[in-house]
């Protein structure tokens, strides 16, 4: 591997996949939709009762995304751009099922007539799976041992990937920081990251990931 | 600064691609090896995935902003975004033979032979079923006709008369 290649100037990764995925690397968007999948499912169940349609919502959200993605320009936050897509399709669905008698209203998130007042009061007060207590129960967990990795992880590792996920410096800045090179920098980074990974995956295996 | 080359640290070949992939979450991940990790050469794609997805969990973790949300994405999920935009990007193939059926059907097309013979068959039948209307009003019961005849003659409308007139000359020249 050529290590003099021009390194990517962009600092968000999400550029990087969305610029290749316009130039059509599946792939690209793949890891997008693996990366945000569960923010915008859970964004969804904010507006949506049923689970089924939750998923389904999510998934078209992702099939919009990719369809309107020469559009995206780079000018917001990939997320940002992803987030309203789902708001959008959400409410869609929203009036489809006020639309279809045969519907149950239950999976509508509120049964008033007011879409934007429904979905505003759904973003509020609904508690979504997310936000179950085993759900939360299960991110405290995964705190508790990032943090209890964190602790175990040597002075240098912890304070390049401290540098890098706390203060959002780039490898450059941490490299100027720590005075030493970048490809240091990248490799205790990825190191640490390695470490912590270790300590969560059991956990996440429990929560019933199929990939882990 | 660019000293990736002379100061990286030995790891095992099949850390590699983990780095990459490490790098690539902080957006410092370098063209060839964004090439690389794409298209699969290095990496099994579930191992990828794995840990790409830890990776982004531990970052959130570490910013403290762990919401509920943070099971690992499902691979169900994925794939199945993966292959409804597959199915959809065939059709970029598949779009000819659907502008080709938008098109007016060839006059030889089956289907169309049929709306021909269909459209055909609903004119013969209406020409018979008018000759039929005529003809069988002129076989009418003669009690019938001469019902109308007599209708006609007691001041129905002129068209009426005249229908009557006809039906009751057919019937007399009938020889009733």
């Amino acid at each position: 591997m050529n290590r003099h290649a021009p390194t990517l100037s962009s600092a968000d990764s999400d550029l990087l996949l969305v610029r290749r995925a316009q130039a059509g690397e599946m792939r690209a968007f793949e890891l997008l939709v693996l990366k945000y999948q569960r923010r915008v499912e859970r964004l969804v169940a904010r507006m949506l009762r049923d689970p089924g349609l939750v998923e389904d919502v999510a998934q078209e959200t992702f099939i919009r995304a990719y369809k309107a993605l020469g559009q995206f320009r780079g000018e917001s936050a990939f997320y940002t751009w992803l987030y309203r897509i789902a708001l959008n399709t959400a409410r869609k669905q929203i009036a489809d099922l006020r639309r279809d008698p045969v519907q149950s209203m239950s999976s509508l998130e509120t049964g008033d007539g007011d879409e934007t007042s429904g979905n505003e009061r759904g973003l509020t007060l609904q508690i979504t799976d997310a936000e179950t207590p085993e759900a939360l129960l299960a991110s405290k967990e995964i705190a508790q041992a990032v943090n209890e990795a964190m602790d175990a992880l040597p002075v240098e590792l912890r304070q390049a990937i401290t540098l890098r996920e706390i203060e959002g410096l780039s490898y450059d800045e941490i490299a100027n920081v720590l005075d030493c090179p970048v490809g240091t920098v990248r490799s205790r980074i990825f190191r640490a990251r390695e470490a912590i990974s270790g300590r969560i995956r059991p956990l996440l295996e429990r929560q019933g990931g199929k990939r882990w | 600064m660019n000293s990736l080359q002379k100061d990286k640290p030995m790891t095992a070949p099949e850390d590699d691609w983990r780095e990459s992939l490490s790098a690539l979450v902080d957006g410092e991940c370098q063209t060839d090896e964004l090439d690389a990790l794409l298209r699969g050469q290095v990496s099994p794609r579930q191992a990828q995935d794995t840990s790409w997805a830890c990776y982004q969990i531990v970052g959130a973790a570490l910013r403290g902003s762990l919401d509920g949300s943070e099971q690992p994405p499902s691979a169900a999920f994925a794939s199945a975004v993966m292959g409804r935009l597959a199915a959809g990007q065939r059709p970029a193939a598949a779009t000819a033979p659907d502008r080709q059926q938008q098109r007016s059907p060839a006059v030889n097309d089956p289907v169309w032979r049929w709306r021909w013979a269909g459209g055909l068959a609903a004119v013969v039948a209406a020409v018979l079923l008018g000759w039929q209307w005529q003809g069988g009003a002129a076989t009418a019961t003669p009690e019938l006709a001469r019902s109308d005849a007599r209708q006609g003659a007691e001041g129905g409308s002129p068209a009426h008369q005249a229908g009557a007139g006809l039906v009751n000359a057919t019937y007399e020249s009938a020889g009733r």
